[in-house]
Order: structure tokens, then C-alpha cells, then sequence
């Protein structure tokens, strides 16, 4: 089994086995990022082909540094390719709930209900729910409830202001909110 | 990223660790549209040498330049010096010895009756001998009737001052052009005279290659076993120029042509110069013939064979490779191709030079079927037309104007110091389809295998 670095070497000479050895081991984990994003599966797969192809004719300009990094470089470009995405499809216009279908902010004590919640839920459930969020809520939490993104570059990334993509945040974790409570209401 | 990430709650916390380890099942066919699609084979490797990259550019310019050069100049070389050089037909010429004694006759029937260029009569040549054994064979060839101008004064041309040498240089200074406009229909004859006249032609040469073979008799030089091979070359041009009148006019009366001409794929080609088929003036026109002499045979002269000595041929070509799928390649290229052999004929004659040039439009495929780091092994298929752009055969020109086909299998490795440039090591199986007229390496042995070494520029 190849290592990350011998990977990440291979790619770089084009050798085929190494370019399919990163395809095997990270392409289901991408796939799940891409899904994230795109909201479904189709949509995912065409992402994903772009994004290994992006991969491999730019992988000349990743410097390994360590275990995990070459992972979080080709993580950054499926959300870079989703984005993308979404950009050419139109669908990053900043979205708007009615205030009363968000439900009420949680407080501290929700917070930790929540997450005993969020336990129960299995994965792919949990993927689903935040499929299902509106294209702009959906990518403001992707991007910084997820993927780490601060709200200056979620600004600069999907061209809107800092205070949208607040806005954006707070009612998409609001909307998730509510759908976890709710599923897990139903479930009871 | 800000660090307002720390923001989240618990449950945000919970849920980005969840989603940290989903996976999702990809669709089927993925990999095999993404390997489809990539658009370089070495993607990415030495795109981190900058400095090198115009290099590419400017070693496939230089290669271009060098091989488009290189063609251009040697065709180039090869015509002035065919330009500079006197016809190989003066130089024959001027190099004939002159012939101790000859009769009247002899220039006559020399002079007449030869209408390609063949050397010149020794003492005992057939007009004279014949002339004194009337034979019934040949009854009109001995009639003289009203001739054209140019044939009268040349068959009643005096000759004994300097007598065949004249007869026959006059023959090829003057009448050569009237060789060339030979028209079938001035040169009918029945088939009695015909025969005849192959028996007195084939005295005649056989008189002449005895002489040949012992060369001490007559002549102190090697000139005169120069004019046997010219005169075998000599005679293939009339031998053709008489089977295209006889199949277009006279099929019935026109002699065929005894030799072989120069076609052989043996090692030791064989060149019959004993040809009877000449273009022959009507007795009319002033010939004056004689019958077969005694004591002369009309069988055919012993043919005159040829050792060749092959030298590797020389190629040099660009080929360039586009890629059509992964690993699969489509290649086009020309290249030029030089073979030369030393032709030695065993009668005795000095040793002459065979050149053959091509111009190639080599087309194939090529798949690589394993890579690991910056080598490549790869099979491919190839095939190759060639024009022949000039050929030689002891100074005269052949004209080939069918081309050359062959195809090549080919399987080697590569190894790519960059991008584009790599050093390629590649055992080939080829094998000629088409044969030349001219014996060659290739005509010897059509299916060969050869190693070639070689850089290789893919793009």
C-alpha cells in the first residue's frame, strides 16, 4: 500500500497506479464533500471529475508537508470545484427563509441537546439534512461551519458581504436545527 | 481562516465530526472518464523546471530544422553534381577506343542498325564476316532502297579513315535525339528479316563479350567493359520502347527482349546483354545486312552477373506523436532515406555504385502499456509509404515511380528526462512489401529487424 507521500510523488511523474491509488482511497471521501455542496448525487459525480482532473494537472504546484496534507489540498480543491459549480449553475444567490419557518435560536441548553442529537443521527441522514438546506445556507454552513472558512473569505469566495453570509449562517443553522429536532421528534 | 470557527456550538462540533468521516459510494465508470480525460500523460513533474520549458520549443525547432535541412541539402548535393557532371553518354563517348580496323560494312551496320548506344564493332565484327556468307535467312536485309536523308548519308558515311569509332560517335552525337522520337512505324519488318537480324545482333554481341571476357585482345584499358554495362541500360530503354510499339502496333513482328534488365533479388543479379530487340531502319532506309557469319554462334551471349555489396542505409527523420486516448498515441512523420550499394560485375568490368534515395510518410499508433516514474514501455504499429526521389545504377539515372509500401511492429522503452524529451531504445520487425527494380538490402531480405536508438519529442 502506497503512503501519502509516495502517492503524492507518483502523481506528480503522472504514474498511472499512483494517480488511480489516490482516486481509490480519497474519491468516496470526496464524493461526500462534493455532496455536501451540491446537494446531489449526480451533480456530485460531474464535480468530482473535474475536481481529480484538477487534481492531476496541478498537483506539480502541492508541496507535501506531512501526513493529512495532501488530503486537505485536494479536500480544498472538491470545495473550490463545488463552488465553482454552483457559480456556473446560479445557485449561490444569497437565500431567504421566511423568519417563522427557522424556528426559534437555540440557547446553550438546545446546544447541548442538540449534540446528543447529532450523535444519534447516523451519517448519511445527517448528510441529507444539510443537503436539503437551500443552495446559500447550505454553502455558508459548508463552508464555515464545516470547512473552516471565516466569513471575510466566505464573503470573498460567493462575492457577498460578511453580514449576508452571517445572516446566511445563523438561519441555516436554525433551519438544520429544526430539521434534526424534527427528525428526531419523528423518530421517537 | 479566522479563528471564528471556534465559534461553533456543541452540536455544530458534533456534526462537522460526523460529516469528517462520511463517505458516499461513487458511481461507477468515474475513474475510467476522469483517466479518459487527463489531458497530459506527465502531468505535472517538470512543469517545476521552468527554465527548461522553452527548451522544448527550441530543440523540436532545431530537429525540425536539421532534418528538413539535412533532406533538402543532400537532394540538392546530389542534383548539382548531376548537373556538373558531362552525361554518362559523352563520357562513353569520349572514353571509346578506337577500333584497330573495320569495313565499310561494319560502320554501316553499326551506324544502321543500332539504335541504342553499344560499343563500338571490334575487328571481327558480324557485318563484315556475314557480309561474305549469303545465307537465305535474311533476303531483304541485304536490299538498299531510297533512304531518308539522315539514314543515306550515315549509312553511306566512309568510314575507313576511322572507322567504327567515327560510325558510332557520329551515331551518338548525332542520332541519339532521333532515338529518343524512335517512331514504331518506321521500323516494320517482316518477321523472316527480324529473325535475321536477332541472329545477326547476337553474333554480334557474342563476339563482343568474348571479347569482353578477354579484354587483352583488343584493348589495353577497361573502357570497353565499361560500355557493357552502359549498354545493358542502353538496351533496356530500347528493349522497352520496342514492347510498347508492339503492343500498341505490331504485336506479331516486333522482337521482345532477351534480357532480364536489372531486376534481381538475387544476391548475383543477372544482366543478359545479349538483347536483339534494337530499333531497326527499314532496309529502305539505306541498312545494308548481311547474313549470320560462319563460325559465329547466334546464341545468346553468357549474361552478365552482378555482386552487390549493401551498405546500411542511412535515415533520418522527425516524428511526431499526439496523443489520442491515455496511452495511445497517433504518430506521423517523413523522413529520408539513403541506401547505396557496391555493384561489381563479374565479367570483369570495374565495380560501379548503386544509390537509391526515398523520401518516407511513416503513420501509425503507438500504446503504452506500463509507465513507472519517467519510463515507458510501449509496442506500436507503424506503416510506411516511400517515393523514390533519385536512383543511380552506375551513373545512370532509374526512374521508380511506384511507391514504396512497408509495415514495421515495433516494442521498446522510453525513458523521459522531461516532458516532452525522452531517450527511447526500440527493437523493430519490418517488412517491405513493395520491391524496386533495383536489388537492395531491402529486395534481399524484406522482412528484417533492426534495433533503433533515438530521443523522442511527444506533445
Amino acid at each position: 500500500m502506497m503512503s501519502e507521500r509516495e502517492i503524492c510523488h507518483g502523481c506528480k511523474r503522472g504514474i498511472a497506479s499512483a494517480q488511480r491509488e489516490l482516486f481509490d482511497r480519497y474519491s468516496p471521501a470526496l464524493m461526500a464533500v462534493i455532496y455536501r455542496y451540491v446537494g446531489s448525487d449526480d451533480d456530485a459525480s460531474d464535480v468530482m471529475q473535474d475536481t481529480f482532473l484538477k487534481i492531476y494537472t496541478t498537483i506539480h504546484s502541492f508541496v507535501w508537508e506531512g501526513d493529512g496534507s495532501l488530503r486537505a489540498w485536494i479536500t480544498r480543491i472538491a470545495v473550490n470545484q463545488s463552488l465553482n459549480f454552483l457559480r456556473r449553475k446560479k445557485r449561490l444567490k444569497a437565500t431567504t427563509v421566511p423568519v417563522e419557518a427557522l424556528g426559534e435560536t437555540t440557547s446553550d441548553s438546545d446546544n447541548d441537546h442538540l449534540a446528543e442529537q447529532v450523535d444519534n443521527i447516523d451519517v448519511s441522514t445527517i448528510m441529507q439534512m444539510v443537503a436539503e438546506l437551500p443552495d446559500g445556507y447550505r454553502t455558508v454552513f459548508n463552508l464555515y461551519c464545516l470547512d473552516g472558512y471565516s466569513h471575510q473569505e466566505i464573503a470573498a469566495q460567493l462575492g457577498i458581504s460578511e453580514k449576508t453570509s452571517a445572516s446566511q449562517l445563523t438561519r441555516a443553522k436554525a433551519l438544520l436545527a429544526r430539521k434534526i429536532d424534527s427528525y428526531i421528534n419523528n423518530k421517537a | 481562516m479566522s479563528n471564528d470557527i471556534n465559534n461553533n456550538s456543541n452540536w455544530i462540533d458534533a456534526l462537522k465530526h460526523k460529516t469528517e468521516q462520511a463517505t458516499r459510494p461513487v458511481p461507477q465508470g468515474t475513474w475510467e472518464a476522469i483517466s479518459n480525460k487527463l489531458p497530459s500523460e506527465h502531468p505535472v513533474a517538470y512543469k517545476q523546471q521552468p527554465r527548461l520549458r522553452p527548451m522544448w520549443w527550441k530543440a523540436m525547432a532545431a530537429a525540425a530544422a536539421i532534418a528538413i535541412a539535412a533532406t533538402t541539402g543532400f537532394i540538392f548535393i546530389q542534383e548539382e553534381e548531376n548537373l556538373s557532371q558531362p552525361s554518362q553518354l559523352t563520357k562513353k563517348v569520349e572514353k571509346r577506343p578506337m577500333i584497330a580496323s573495320a569495313t565499310p560494312a561494319d560502320s554501316l551496320a553499326a551506324d544502321s542498325t543500332r539504335a541504342t548506344a553499344t560499343p563500338p564493332k571490334p575487328a571481327l565484327a558480324p557485318g563484315a564476316a556475314l557480309a561474305k556468307n549469303n545465307t537465305p535467312s535474311a533476303p531483304k536485309a541485304t536490299t538498299t532502297a531510297a533512304p531518308k536523308p539522315s539514314t543515306t548519308s550515315k549509312g553511306s558515311k566512309p568510314t575507313n579513315a576511322a572507322p567504327a569509332t567515327t560510325g558510332r560517335d557520329s551515331y551518338d552525337n548525332g542520332n541519339l535525339a532521333q532515338e529518343q522520337q524512335f517512331d514504331p512505324d518506321e521500323y516494320f519488318y517482316d518477321i523472316e528479316t527480324m529473325q535475321a537480324l536477332e541472329e545477326l545482333y547476337a553474333d554480334y554481341d557474342n563476339v563482343m563479350n568474348q571479347e569482353a571476357m578477354e579484354p587483352w585482345k583488343t584493348y589495353s584499358d577497361t573502357t570497353y567493359q565499361q560500355h557493357l554495362a552502359y549498354d545493358a541500360n542502353a538496351r533496356k530503354v530500347a528493349r522497352e520502347k520496342m514492347a510498347l510499339s508492339k503492343k500498341k502496333k505490331h504485336p506479331s513482328v516486333l522482337l521482345a527482349a532477351h534480357g532480364t534488365g536489372l531486376i534481381s533479388s538475387d544476391h548475383n543479379s543477372t544482366v543478359n546483354s545479349s538483347s536483339a530487340s534494337m530499333m531497326l531502319p527499314k532496309p529502305s532506309q539505306g541498312m545494308m545486312m548481311a547474313p549470320a557469319a560462319p563460325g559465329t554462334t547466334s546464341n545468346v551471349a553468357p549474361p552478365v552477373n552482378y555482386k552487390y555489396h549493401h551498405h546500411m542505409p542511412l535515415t533520418a527523420g522527425i516524428t511526431f506523436n499526439k496523443r489520442i486516448t491515455r496511452n495511445l498515441y497517433g504518430s506521423l512523420g517523413l523522413n529520408f532515406t539513403s541506401m547505396s550499394s557496391d555493384v561489381t560485375p563479374d565479367n570483369g568490368a570495374e565495380p560501379f555504385k548503386q544509390n537509391i534515395n526515398l523520401i518516407g510518410l511513416p503513420f501509425g499508433v503507438k500504446w503504452n502499456f506500463w509507465k513507472y516514474r519517467g519510463l515507458t514501455t510501449f509496442i506500436g504499429a507503424e506503416g510506411l509509404m516511400e517515393k523514390v526521389v533519385w536512383a543511380k545504377f552506375n551513373g545512370e539515372s532509374v526512374t521508380i515511380k511506384r511507391l514504396q509500401w512497408s509495415i514495421h511492429a515495433t516494442a521498446g522503452i522510453q525513458y523521459n528526462f522531461t516532458q516532452h524529451l525522452g531517450i527511447y531504445l526500440a527493437p523493430k520487425l519490418s517488412h517491405y512489401i513493395t520491391t524496386m527494380p533495383l536489388s537492395t538490402l531491402r529486395s534481399e531480405h524484406p522482412l528484417n529487424f533492426n534495433l533503433q536508438l533515438g530521443l523522442s519529442l511527444d506533445f
